[in-house]
């Protein structure tokens, strides 16, 4: 794809723009852990908000609802839009909790809310499973978007692409925190909506597709397998039953609680709690998580599902894009690259725009998840385990070469992925039957540190089990594999509530006394509870 | 709430302006009581 002069200097000072600001930021993040991977706790409901919608943003979000579109409609949008009743419930239940709770990660938690080995065993596992492998693994597939999109624009082999991104934001996010990640999301967010915005509007101005009625009136008379109307908001119940299920019942019916993904935990968690711990009050915490589900789920789905449904009139069939780009790698090819070929359509000095809306949104999750990512192998795993007694600097400078580590071992694992589908079906199986959980142990004292462990190891072991069966000729459907795995996930962890050690119920009592667990009367009838204790520490 | 948001822009970019007011009526009436309630939650 042929850039212009302009579509260069566009391009440049979009990406200026974003990073040099965080420059300034090193001293203060540098300061100690607080500062460096929770802004110091002071960070207003507007800047946390555009942080968590602006690190959901990235460069493959957009191939992903391409991906969507074109095979299962509008509707398909389902999968991610059911999470919305997570994302409120975790602004009006959960987030004030987070802020409250006062702990620096969200791991830290373990060790308020439960006792024992149990509990800073599971901070540790899980300091290493989600800040080295999920965190990975989420970046792997972050990176595996932004080299097809090279491919695509520019030919990019996929170790050129993953150098260059590797370099842009491993120096900044160990340079300047999460304070450099915050400004540079906040930034980056109005260049990719204004990108999007205009790749849309382009999209619908092809004579081809003829504007926004245009669109309307050639899609309604266009079927798709199964006689899919892609226009479509809901599924067809009647006549696509599958469909509906897999994409609609299934996620506003069992996905919602159930399942953990990052950006998506129910009860929050990952990096939305990171932002939430640094926010400057509970009350910030609140407001900067209804921004972020406001403008995740209203402003952004839109301009991406135009130039999706715009791609269905341009590029009918997979052989259409395959002709567009003859030199494209016939291994990139699929449904999900619909998206970046539509924008070769693209004016001159707009190209750049995009092209630096493309690096803002791979960069703001990149940078995020190395942040994230350190914060928990180094505050919740080196520091709680290996080094204790270090100085300030020593822990940020340890924060420094875990976020270099990760995106190492990140770019390594992009060679083992398949397509965002792929990638997102896996990361779903993973998490599936561990979200009631974290919903339920804020208030319930029955929950326990081995709860979560056999959560996540009952999870897990489903999710390999059906991987195996898989390569033994045995299919079963996604939709099937996941409830069973939240079916077995689930008793598995109530099983272990009920016959498993119990917390020691003063520091349940504790706990339980400062949240609104009482109120709600998951908290009566524990020992705590019988023994007179609770509400001691309000 | 926030899907009678999403659906109110979706309407009007489809050009189907009826559904689009009405769902935006139940986005301002949503809204709305939600806000009390949450309020009373945290009072």
């Amino acid at each position: 794809m042929q850039l212009h002069t302009i579509d260069w200097i566009v391009a440049f000072f979009a990406v200026a723009v974003c990073f040099v600001p965080a420059l300034f930021f090193s001293k203060r993040s540098g300061k100690n852990t607080a500062e460096f991977f929770a802004s110091g706790r002071s960070v207003p409901w507007w800047l946390a908000g555009l942080s968590m919608v602006a690190t959901t943003f990235s460069s493959d979000t957009p191939n992903l609802v391409a991906n969507f579109v074109r095979t299962q409609g509008v509707a398909g949008n389902w999968q991610w839009w059911a999470f919305t009743l997570t994302g409120v419930a975790t602004v009006f239940f959960y987030a004030r909790l987070w802020r409250r709770s006062g702990v620096l990660t969200d791991l830290e938690f373990y060790e308020l809310r439960y006792s024992g080995k149990a509990a800073s065993g599971v901070r540790g596992f899980r300091a290493v499973y989600l800040g080295l492998l999920f965190n990975c693994m989420i970046m792997a597939t972050v990176n595996l978007a932004a080299c097809k999109i090279a491919a695509i624009l520019f030919g990019l082999d996929r170790w050129q692409t993953l150098l260059g991104v590797g370099l842009l934001n491993v120096v900044f996010a160990a340079h300047s925190g999460l304070w450099g990640v915050l400004v540079i999301d906040m930034i980056q967010f109005f260049i990719k909506m204004s990108a999007v915005i205009a790749a849309a509007y382009f999209a619908v101005s092809l004579p081809q597709v003829g504007g926004l009625s245009g669109l309307v009136d050639k899609l309604s008379q266009v079927r798709g397998p199964g006689g899919l109307n892609y226009l479509n908001m809901l599924p067809d119940f009647t006549n696509q039953w599958d469909l509906a299920f897999a994409v609609f019942i299934l996620p506003i019916t069992v996905m919602w609680w159930s399942v953990w993904y990052p950006g998506a935990e129910p009860g929050g968690g990952s990096y939305i709690a990171q932002r939430m711990l640094a926010s400057k009050s509970e009350k910030d915490a609140l407001g900067g998580t209804l921004f972020f589900n406001v403008a995740h789920y209203v402003l952004r789905p839109w301009p991406w599902i135009l130039v999706g449904l715009a791609s269905l009139i341009i590029y009918p069939e997979l052989s259409d894009i395959q002709k567009a780009f003859p030199h494209l790698n016939p291994g990139l090819i699929g449904h999900d690259i619909a998206y970046p070929a539509m924008l070769r359509f693209l004016p001159a000095g707009w190209m750049g725009l995009m092209l630096g809306g493309l690096v803002a949104a791979n960069s703001s999750t990149i940078l995020t998840h190395l942040n994230w990512g350190a914060s928990y192998l180094v505050h919740d795993f080196y520091r709680r385990f290996v080094h204790r007694e270090g100085s300030e600097k020593h822990y940020v400078l340890a924060g420094r070469i875990a976020t270099i580590l990760l995106f190492v071992l990140s770019s390594a694992l992009v060679y083992a992925l398949d397509t965002a589908q792929a990638s997102f079906n896996i990361i779903l199986q993973i998490g599936a039957g561990t979200g009631l959980l974290y919903l339920v142990r804020w208030f319930w004292w029955r929950v326990t540190a081995w709860c979560e462990i056999v959560a996540m190891i009952s999870s897990f072991l489903v999710s390999v089990g059906l991987l195996l069966l898989s390569r033994s000729g045995v299919h079963i459907g996604t939709a099937q594999s996941l409830i069973l795995t939240i079916v077995v996930t689930t008793l598995c962890w109530l099983a272990t509530a009920y016959l498993g050690p119990q917390t020691d119920p003063e520091v349940t009592g504790k706990f339980l006394s400062e949240g609104p667990a009482l109120r709600s009367g998951l908290g009566a009838g524990s020992p705590a509870h019988r023994a007179g204790r609770p509400r001691a520490g309000r | 709430m926030i899907w009678s948001a999403l659906f109110t822009v979706g309407n009007f970019l489809y050009g189907r302006l009826d559904y689009g007011f009405g769902l935006l009526a139940v986005f301002v009436i949503s809204g709305a009581i939600l806000i009390g309630v949450v309020r009373r939650i945290w009072k």
